[in-house]
């Protein structure tokens, strides 16, 4: 069995929550890149099982960290991959293993939730967001 | 001449030795005790002296409670009401439970949900076997079990994947090697918590799994990061709950562009966990996906 790490961060000595925070939701909305977690204490280790075709994810925290997101944070994630398969899947795939770090029980309370946890889905298993996906992305993030 | 005859709880009577056998061990008695040891450190507490006397059939009460193995205890008393399955190891301390004869293994438990039937295997010094308990009933609220989720087991047909440990159809030879059937189990909803090493859960509903992954938490931090991996669920997803020693394993499965997929994650009493995606095609098979 041959497994392949796909990437690895060690968090860095991090700044205050708030920075910590801004840092998390400006990689969740796509702004910044997934290494940046780094800077907010957050490590992330993804590990590929090829032979059991299974992805292992693996998140540290180097002290306790919770962002309040909004659905217009996903959204603007969501647009800003949606062209690259490989780097929407990278972004997704920390989003839904995150758990430690973002919770998603507030997109419940909105319209547009579960389409955008479906989309969450999609993109971190095929890499892909459909259509309609991103025509419910655009108009949150305008 | 060796002979045997039936005596207490109708096991065998060793003529030579004077002992009964319970499968595991030889209980003796005009002693009143078994002639080897429980395995220590397994159930023993402050509050129940008898529970340090290793030696002892069923805590010095064998009107409330019957081992006939000396080994470990289902519960399937919490079936009917959460879809839970409760395994202690060496004792039956709660109503409800039944002994099987042997070491159970918790990862080996399937349920058919078209027969109520649910099966495991054990391990009993040199020999391994199965059991099968019949008529056991899932949760009679449909709101609780997912139909996506009755799919999914069904579809699977005979996988005995151990991470799929609630499968439609188990082998054949889990069945045939069953040594112990205990058909018409009592179904009374009895409570299994203290001394309960796992519990298994049927695909449940978001809500659902919710609320038992709460019930099944070892800590606060457990919980919570339990609440926050189910919130990846969507509303059509199915969610299984197990409880594994102390860590906490909830199972998201969603109907995927070709198949399903399961986000699976490991949280241990701390609040620390390990996800893992998979990804299946209709017929069950890992796939694999790469978008690059």
């Amino acid at each position: 069995m041959r497994r392949a790490r796909l990437f690895t961060m060690i968090p860095s000595n991090a700044a205050d929550g708030d920075v910590r925070g801004e840092i998390v939701r400006a990689v969740v909305q796509g702004k910044l890149p997934i290494l940046a977690l780094a800077e907010a204490g957050v490590s992330i280790d993804v590990r590929e099982n090829e032979s059991e075709n299974e992805h292992r994810v693996k998140v540290g925290l180097r002290t306790p960290l919770s962002v309040d997101l909004q659905p217009v944070d996903l959204a603007l994630g969501l647009l800003e991959y949606k062209d690259n398969p490989a780097k929407l899947r990278e972004w997704a795939t920390f989003i839904m293993s995150a758990s430690e770090v973002i919770d998603l029980t507030f997109l419940e309370s909105w319209p547009e939730g579960e389409e955008l946890l479906e989309a969450l889905w999609d993109a971190s298993f095929e890499g892909r967001v459909n259509d309609a996906t991103v025509r419910v992305a655009s108009a949150l993030a305008h | 001449m060796h002979t045997v005859s039936e005596k207490f709880t109708a096991k065998e009577r060793d003529a030579e030795s004077g002992l009964d056998y319970f499968g595991a061990r030889y209980y003796g008695s005009a002693l009143g005790r078994f002639s080897g040891p429980d395995a220590p450190l397994l159930d023993q507490s402050a509050e129940d002296p008898q529970s340090w006397n290793l030696y002892s059939y069923v805590r010095n009460n064998p009107l409330s409670n019957v081992d006939p193995t000396g080994q470990d205890c289902v519960y399937t008393g919490d079936f009917i009401s959460t879809g839970t399955v409760g395994i202690q190891r060496g004792n039956c301390t709660q109503a409800g439970g039944t002994y099987y004869e042997g070491t159970i293994d918790t990862s080996s438990l399937t349920f058919n949900p078209d027969s109520g039937q649910l099966s495991f295997n054990y391990t009993n010094g040199d020999t391994i076997g199965s059991a099968t308990i019949g008529n056991v009933h899932g949760p009679s609220n449909s709101d609780d079990i997912s139909p996506f989720g009755a799919a999914v087991i069904r579809s699977l047909g005979a996988r005995t994947d151990a991470s799929y440990q609630l499968i439609g159809v188990f082998a054949a030879g889990s069945v045939v090697g069953g040594a112990a059937v205990a058909n018409g189990l009592a179904v009374t909803g009895a409570g299994v918590a203290d001394g309960i090493i796992s519990q298994t859960s049927q695909y449940l509903s978001k809500a659902a799994a919710r609320a038992l992954a709460q019930r099944l938490a070892a800590s606060t931090a457990q919980a919570a990061a339990a609440a926050s991996a189910i919130s990846r669920a969507t509303s059509s997803s199915s969610v299984q709950v197990l409880r594994q020693g102390s860590d906490l394993v909830i199972k998201i499965v969603r109907a995927g562009a070709n198949g399903y997929q399961e986000i699976e994650s490991v949280i241990d009493r701390v609040g620390n966990k390990e996800v893992v995606q998979k990804a299946y095609d209709a017929a069950g098979s890992l796939v694999h996906y790469d978008p690059k």
